[in-house]
């Protein structure tokens, strides 16, 4: 401040001082009463911890008894060329009974010309529908009303209320750790797609959060989603969002995990009893996938613990299926991700053994798998092949347990 | 943001900052202080720059890129700072500066503290707590203005801003702190620390008791 404006600020600081005690005591008193009106209109609802539980994007009861024979199938969700790249792929069964997957595809991983591109598997169709692309960096800016550099992961469900809701990653400067969430919703089962919408989840200029697994949802209409950080220090969290009738959020909420580290990309599994398991890419030394539990249907975590299974700081994905078994899919090594393997818990999580070998070859990449299983009990599983493109398989238990016995690899 | 009053809130305090960063620095070149008349012409030129598209986008969007939730605080102190060199008095005493670049350092490094460190809590997540962070807020105005200290008034409007939904984070947090008031103030305070000392080794010596 130059001579003449210290002297003026001088002059107007003696003026005003500290407040007069009749000054504070009106302040206080509208403090009091603001605080009273505000805080009642933000009440506490949807800021606990869910009532009880329901399966979505996760598992649909089966509408009638599974199949007895084997089957499994494989197939394509990308056609030959689509775009030269394609990667981390989600899923999810909408209340219809058909398949929405959106994945991501350009030139490569983080470059401009990468858009998230839908397609669907009709209820008893064998083949996916041609990709539709929903979102790209021009649209996302457009939308999102700010600068976006680049697309990356998203995550599809439906929310409840008869939309889909699709959570996306968006970077506006530098890498994947400068990536924030965005949210929209459709309204016609995924057919189009409303604008976007930034979530803010982070107090350091909201950067850093990333999302890749299915949500689960609370009874009240609340869906967890997995979401995780990795500016810094990584480490999962948990977005609560609220949606509302006409398809918009009402309110959101992330809770951290406190004091886990180097652990990204949980996938949740919602149990008995208001259990929920969480499983996770291991993003440190460790080279081997981690598991926490919550005991209040996601609210709180016990920490983090390595399991038997190895894994490559590679994404997992894990459901529970119609026979209370729990599936898990996941790269069987500590580096490379040549492998995809199942897995099957028969005890909540605790264990896991290992089972069919679906995809192996050297020097190649089968990674980002999700799964889910639909109404007849098939479990459908999709994953990045090669990162050229999207592939499907499709088994039901039987094919499993037949595996299971037989130590079989699954690829023909 | 989710709303236009949101739009609004963000280009005032994306403008009032470029406007203030323009007069000191053009005060800082001449050497004196801006005339009220600059003050206002450079005022109304940073209006214009904000809305001028670049790269596809107003400008004002290319700050909402990088900093989307300018906290109440950090943007009435630029207020407070700016009104008198537009010819208004000071409303604010050195103390209630002071309590406001505080507040900044400590709330900011708190926050900052627990994203980037491994620490197992979750100081962040009590934003979302509606009544509760609202409880915490109100009583640390209340705490203020008992005082005496007008800081108060900014939690006080952020408290209104966070119920009117002015910036896209929900989080009450948001509306208290920013990184750009947590840097600024932890410069301020580093500033005001170096001044003191200066001000310590430049007193003059204490007079030695002689005895009688």
């Amino acid at each position: 401040m130059t001579p003449p404006q210290a002297a003026a600020a001088r002059s107007s600081v003696a003026q005003c001082g500290r407040l007069s005690l009749r000054h504070r005591i009106i302040f206080i008193a509208v403090t009091v009463l603001v605080a009273a009106a505000v805080a009642y209109r933000g009440s506490s609802a949807g800021r606990n911890a869910p009532a009880s539980l329901s399966g979505v994007g996760m598992t649909a009861a089966p509408s009638r008894a599974p199949d007895r024979s084997p089957a499994f199938s494989s197939s394509w969700i990308t056609p030959v060329g689509h775009t030269e790249s394609a990667h981390s792929c989600s899923v999810c069964l909408l209340p219809g009974g058909d398949l929405l997957a959106v994945w991501f595809g350009g030139t490569r991983e983080g470059a401009a010309d990468v858009a998230l591109f839908t397609s669907r598997l009709v209820a008893g169709s064998a083949a996916w529908s041609a990709p539709v692309r929903v979102v790209d960096r021009e649209s996302a800016q457009r939308e999102l009303g700010r600068s976006i550099r680049k697309v990356g992961n998203a995550v599809i469900f439906p929310d409840g209320q008869g939309n889909v809701g699709m959570v996306y990653v968006t970077v506006t400067f530098g890498g994947w750790s400068g990536s924030a969430l965005n949210y929209k919703v459709s309204r016609d089962a995924g057919q189009t797609w409303g604008p976007s919408r930034r979530l803010g989840i982070n107090p350091l200029f909201n950067l850093s959060s990333l999302v890749r697994n299915q949500p689960i949802r609370a009874s009240d209409g609340r869906i967890g989603l997995p979401i995780y950080h990795e500016m810094a220090r990584t480490f999962p969290q948990l977005l609560w969002l609220t949606p509302a009738a006409d398809g918009d959020l009402s309110q959101y909420l992330v809770r951290s995990l406190p004091g886990s580290q180097h652990l990204i990309q949980p996938s949740l599994v919602p149990l008995e009893n208001g259990r929920v398991l969480m499983v996770l890419r291991d993003h440190g030394s460790a080279g081997r996938m981690q598991s926490a539990f919550s005991d209040d249907r996601g609210w709180t975590w016990s920490p983090a613990v390595s399991g038997d299974l190895p894994n490559p700081d590679a994404a997992v994905d894990a459901i529970r299926v119609s026979d209370g078994r729990l599936v898990l899919v996941y790269n069987d090594s500590t580096r490379g991700r040549e492998n995809l393997r199942l897995a099957v818990s028969s005890d909540a999580g605790r264990t896991w053994r290992p089972g069919p070998v679906v995809e192996d070859e050297a020097k190649q990449e089968f990674s980002y798998p999700c799964l889910v299983e639909d109404a007849r009990g098939r479990i459908h599983l999709t994953y990045t092949w090669k990162r050229q493109r999207i592939k499907h398989v499709e088994f039901n238990l039987a094919w499993l347990d037949q595996q299971m016995r037989e130590g079989q690899s699954a690829s023909p | 943001m989710t709303n236009s009053f949101g739009a609004v809130y963000y280009v005032f305090g994306f403008v009032v900052t470029l406007w203030l960063v323009f007069v000191s620095v053009l005060a800082r070149l001449q050497g004196r202080a801006c005339s009220r008349s600059t003050v206002f012409g450079l005022g109304a030129g940073v209006l214009v720059l904000s809305l001028l598209p670049l790269g596809g986008l107003p400008v004002w969007r290319w700050g909402l890129s990088i900093w989307p939730n300018p906290s109440v605080p950090f943007v009435g102190l630029i207020c407070l700072a700016l009104w008198p060199r537009l010819g208004g008095s000071a409303w604010f005493a050195p103390s209630d500066r002071r309590a406001t670049w505080l507040f900044g350092a400590v709330a900011g490094t708190a926050l900052a503290v627990q994203t980037l460190s491994p620490v197992a809590i979750d100081l962040y997540g009590g934003g979302w707590e509606g009544a509760t962070a609202v409880g915490v807020t109100a009583l640390l105005a209340v705490v203020s203005f008992a005082r005496g200290n007008r800081f108060g008034a900014l939690l006080l409007v952020a408290m209104i801003a966070w119920a009117l939904g002015a910036l896209e984070s929900l989080n009450l947090w948001d509306y208290l702190v920013d990184p750009v008031y947590w840097l600024v103030s932890l410069g301020g305070g580093l500033r005001t620390w170096q001044t003191r000392g200066r001000a310590c080794r430049c007193s003059p010596p204490l007079t030695p008791i002689t005895p009688s």
